[in-house]
């Protein structure tokens, strides 16, 4: 069995960035869906480059080597699983504006040395920017939906980018070495193992001192990057102040998956041709997840916060400024129109490959309360309904409902709904959105009708299937055909 | 599910379970090795609204350290706590009322019999109580467990009662039979004990039928000895306020003999009980049912008043061929449940059986010189018998399924004890009724093998208006894995995918409808 890895000494300079959220301008427009490239089709060099590493010289005893061997190991397992499984992409606009910032960054700081950082764009849909060290950079697709102008994106950018220049990365990796091979924690590892008796207790106690000390260490260097990326991108000319406001939004970005108000769920289903029984009879059963718990699980090790607290980080960089509201997911903005746009098709496509149906509808509801794209999300909302079909065929269909919301939120009213309503009104709602979009874009209509006829009307998967492909040899759809 | 199988099920599910719980510290489980102890269902009202698990994390000397999590009924972890206790200390119930969580654990290792006591926490997992139960008074009774088994209803153990706790019963050890009961507050404390036993040469059994506000519900069978098939039958109604009798009435009344099945509040606010009903004639412990009656039940007074006592010769033979009082033309009858609709209407969900002479038991029979047993028996359709708001019989809808057969311990085996054994042993292929999430309507799940489907669950919704429809649980059969399926949150059954090689688990609630 491998020695134990301890997460919390594995995992680099993780840093969640929260930004604002916005309605976008109504007059909305049919557009093509694009897919951005997927990783392990366009970062097969990277991929490589992650399979090998080498333990550095300075570790000279083979203890050392070993740990360094098994935390790089880890956190490259992690780093290529992201890689390999398609978590990223080669998102033209995105990567483009960010590489754009980062430019100007370098070309704004000429003391430090930018060569071996590299930015990616992430699917995930948590608002979120990493370094993973070694020059990686993650930026989270979910982080542009909250990002209103370059000011904000720069702030995110430049302090990830300083824990790069600041080596937090290494150095941590080489602070946790030491303890783990100090005499110390090797004795009483060894106690641990001999002992009959309250191991789990001993080894808990153990691996907890090593978890505060690192909490103390990454609150310390988060302010750190905080004060070296402020630095960074005022030297390139970003407005300070603005981009501070970033900060604010980092209480507000949970509203996306908790709030009640980003759409009216029994509205959207009133148009709808489905029994609507369901919203007006109240239910009777009250399951334990209707009572509001806040879980005391694991308190000692939540209390280890990575980051300090987003206000006084705001007043601390905008110069003393008093935080202004902001309104998340409400406030319609223009500039960053497109990106918001471009993150939520690929948010939602990524979803909808991944199974997080219920995610995946919710946020096909809230882009269209926000006059996102709505042919778009039309067709999504038609391939999630025949899938939830397909699913609940193969005993599939919790899952993919995804029931892990917060009570009274708009994602708990959906995933429920989508857990709890009949097959019938799972093919009336696939047929329903797709009846909005009559042949809008062929390709994307008749991916979208191929997968009502296979996934919920049965017919035959591999005619159907060799049938488009004959018709769109080149499609962007083929990957999730040959997936299926 | 047999117990092996339960065995390697729940030993994975934690090592699932552990790795979410841990999911910051993952590598915990491998310096100690995790066992589950006891995986629980939460129920309120007998209706399932999370699930707890219980293992055992670490050694101590003499002792040793547990873990408990709370999920909430889609298998969410919201609370958990971590406790010593005894070297191996079993979970067996668990029981949900107002905010707060009854865990029934028993320390199987005691010599001097069971060591028994609950613990209350609320859901965050923190511990507010725990009242422990004398072991000298626990004993199983056979009888009384398969009867109680039989409707459905609490043999041995605990139940809520609506805003003011949590009832624990416990079967008395004493030769005249009876249980202890403790009466325990949301606030963790014992709030009062009780015994209810036979006088002495006298036997008495009892078991929970269900609770209210006002009174712990009890039916009670008293003998004139322990051996004796003859039986009084009584409702026993216990104020929840301080445990003192409330009343206790027969359910001998006008020459028939009511057995409880279901004790339940209609649409309208009325206590309604539903039993089976027998000849007072015969002796209780091998008669025939002969029909089911309705009543609305006083649970302050214990007063009984027969809404329509259903006889299946007279009553439902409009619908149901019958050859005497108690067969008909597909069987005897097994009432499983009556379902009561919105609109006032009735389902009654049966199964037909029949006493039948195995060709196989009849050879050992013979060669065994006459001491083996030829008797089995057949388990045939389901049916669902539709009763009008009129209390008229309406309509029978079977529900086909292929013939399974159980071999019987002995050839003399009244239809009465039949019965009881098969639902003891689980042969039936009922599994239990649910209530849809809104109440509108009922979900029946069952096993068997039906027409020309393969053998498998099929779970069957009764709606007032559009009959039935049946949704089925077909599962392939994949090279190692196996799958479970047992009952979730109202609407769904819970699948679990246990697969064999790579030591996982994955549970998923599926909808019935």
């Amino acid at each position: 069995m491998p020695l134990p890895t301890i997460p919390s000494a594995v995992k680099f300079c993780f840093f969640l960035f929260f930004a604002g959220f916005a309605y976008l301008h109504s007059n909305a427009q049919q557009n093509d869906i694009k897919f951005s490239a997927l990783s392990a089709d366009c970062y097969k060099d990277k991929i490589e480059q992650l399979k090998k590493y080498v333990v550095p010289k300075f570790y000279t005893d083979k203890s050392s080597q070993a740990w360094y061997d098994e935390i790089l190991k880890g956190r490259n397992k992690d780093l290529l699983s992201e890689f390999e499984e398609n978590r990223v992409v080669k998102d033209s606009l995105l990567l483009d504006k960010c590489n754009e910032i980062f430019k100007r960054i370098i070309a704004a700081n000429k003391n430090f040395k930018f060569d071996t950082i590299h930015l990616y764009i992430n699917r995930s849909v948590i608002a979120n920017a990493a370094c993973y060290g070694e020059g990686t950079i993650m930026v989270n697709m979910g982080l542009f939906l909250w990002i209103d102008n370059d000011d904000e994106l720069a702030l995110v950018l430049g302090h990830e980018i300083s824990h790069q220049l600041l080596n937090h990365g290494d150095s941590k990796i080489q602070k946790s070495i030491a303890m783990l091979t100090s005499e110390e924690f090797i004795q009483e590892l060894k106690n641990i193992k001999k002992a009959d008796y309250g191991k789990f207790e001993r080894y808990r106690k153990l691996m907890k001192d090593i978890n505060v000390e690192s909490g103390k260490h990454s609150r310390y260097k988060e302010s750190e990057a905080d004060s070296l990326g402020v630095v960074l991108i005022r030297n390139a000319g970003y407005n300070i102040a603005t981009a501070a406001k970033v900060l604010l939004k980092l209480g507000k970005v949970e509203e996306l998956f908790t709030s009640d108000k980003l759409y009216a769920t029994k509205d959207i289903f009133a148009k709808t041709p489905i029994e609507q029984g369901y919203f007006i009879t109240k239910p009777k059963y009250n399951g334990l997840s209707s009572v509001k718990v806040t879980m005391n699980a694991d308190k000692d090790i939540d209390s280890i916060k990575t980051h300090p607290d987003c206000v006084k980080r705001y007043a601390s960089i905008s110069g003393g400024n008093t935080p202004v509201p902001v309104n998340c997911c409400t406030v319609l903005n223009s500039s960053y129109k497109n990106y918001k746009e471009r993150a939520m098709q690929e948010l939602v496509r990524n979803l909808y490959e991944s199974n997080k149906l219920g995610l995946c509808v919710h946020l096909c509801f809230f882009a269209l309360q926000n006059q996102y794209d709505a042919a778009t999300y039309n067709y999504f909302l038609s391939l999630c309904f025949s899938k939830l079909f397909y699913k609940d065929k193969n005993l599939e269909r919790f899952n993919a409902a995804n029931a892990y919301a917060d009570p009274g939120s708009n994602l708990k009213e959906v995933q429920d709904f989508l857990f709890n309503s009949s097959t019938a009104d799972l093919e009336k709602l696939a047929a329903y959105f797709l009846s909005l979009n009559p042949g809008n874009n062929s390709e994307d209509f008749d991916f979208t009708t191929m997968m009502y006829n296979t996934e919920v009307k049965m017919k035959d998967e591999t005619s159907a299937y060799d049938s488009f492909k004959h018709k769109y040899p080149t499609s962007k759809y083929n990957y999730l055909i040959q997936k299926k | 599910m047999n117990m092996k199988k339960l065995h390697l099920v729940i030993i994975t599910m934690v090592l699932l379970i552990s790795t979410n719980v841990f999911s910051q510290s993952k590598t915990l489980e491998n310096v100690v090795e995790v066992d589950l102890q006891s995986s629980v269902e939460i129920t309120n009202n007998k209706q399932i609204v999370g699930y707890a698990f219980f293992y055992k994390i670490d050694k101590l000397k003499k002792a040793a350290m547990y873990r408990l999590e709370i999920l909430d009924e889609n298998l969410k972890p919201i609370g958990n706590n971590e406790f010593e206790g005894p070297k191996d200390l079993l979970l067996r119930r668990a029981v949900y009322e107002s905010n707060q969580v009854l865990l029934s654990f028993y320390d199987k290792d005691k010599k001097d019999g069971y060591e028994r006591f609950v613990k209350i926490f609320d859901l965050k997992g923190k511990e507010t109580g725990m009242v422990p139960y004398d072991p000298d008074k626990v004993k199983k009774g056979m009888f009384g467990a398969a009867i109680a088994a039989q409707m459905e209803n609490i043999y041995e153990g605990t139940d809520n009662v609506e805003g003011k706790g949590f009832i624990c019963v416990y079967q008395s050890k004493a030769k005249t039979g009876g249980v202890n009961l403790q009466m325990i507050g949301t606030d963790g404390k014992l709030k009062w004990e009780q015994s209810i036993t036979a006088d002495k040469g006298d036997r008495s059994d009892l078991y929970l039928l269900s609770t209210t506000p006002n009174a712990i519900l009890l039916f009670e069978m008293d003998k004139g000895s322990i051996m004796s098939k003859d039986a009084d039958l009584f409702l026993v109604g216990l104020s929840t306020t301080d445990g003192k009798q409330l009343f206790k009435k027969p359910l001998d009344i006008n020459g028939l003999s009511f057995e409880p099945m279901l004790i339940k509040t209609d649409n309208t606010g009325k206590l309604k009980m539903v039993s089976t009903m027998y000849d007072q004639s015969s002796k209780f412990a091998t008669s025939k049912p002969i029909g089911f009656s309705i009543a609305e039940l006083n649970d302050v007074t214990g007063d009984i008043k027969i809404v329509k006592n259903f006889n299946y010769l007279n009553d439902l033979g409009t619908v149901l061929d019958m050859k005497n009082e108690s067969k008909s033309e597909d069987g005897y009858i097994k009432a499983h449940n009556l379902c009561m609709m919105p609109d006032g209407s009735m389902v009654l969900v049966g199964e037909f059986f029949r006493k039948t002479v195995s060709a196989g038991g009849m050879a050992m029979k013979i060669l065994s010189k006459g001491s083996a047993s030829a008797a089995q028996a057949t388990i045939e359709d389901m049916f669902l018998l539709r009763i009008d708001n009129t209390l008229k019989a309406k309509s029978l809808e079977k529900i086909e399924k292929d013939k399974e057969r159980y071999p019987l311990p002995t050839d003399g085996l009244s239809i009465g004890l039949m019965a009881r054994l098969l639902t003891y042993d689980h042969s039936f292929g009922y599994m239990y009724t649910d209530e849809g999430l809104n109440g509108q309507n009922q979900t029946i799940v069952a096993r068997g093998s039906f027409g020309d489907e393969k053998y498998g669950t099929v779970a069957i919704t009764i709606d007032p208006k559009k009959g039935f429809t049946q949704k089925r649980f077909n599962i392939e059969k994949e090279k190692n894995i196996k799958y479970y399926i047992t009952r979730g949150k109202p609407g769904t059954v819970l699948v679990m995918k246990y697969n064999s090689k790579e030591k996982t688990i994955s549970l998923n609630l599926e909808n019935v409808k």
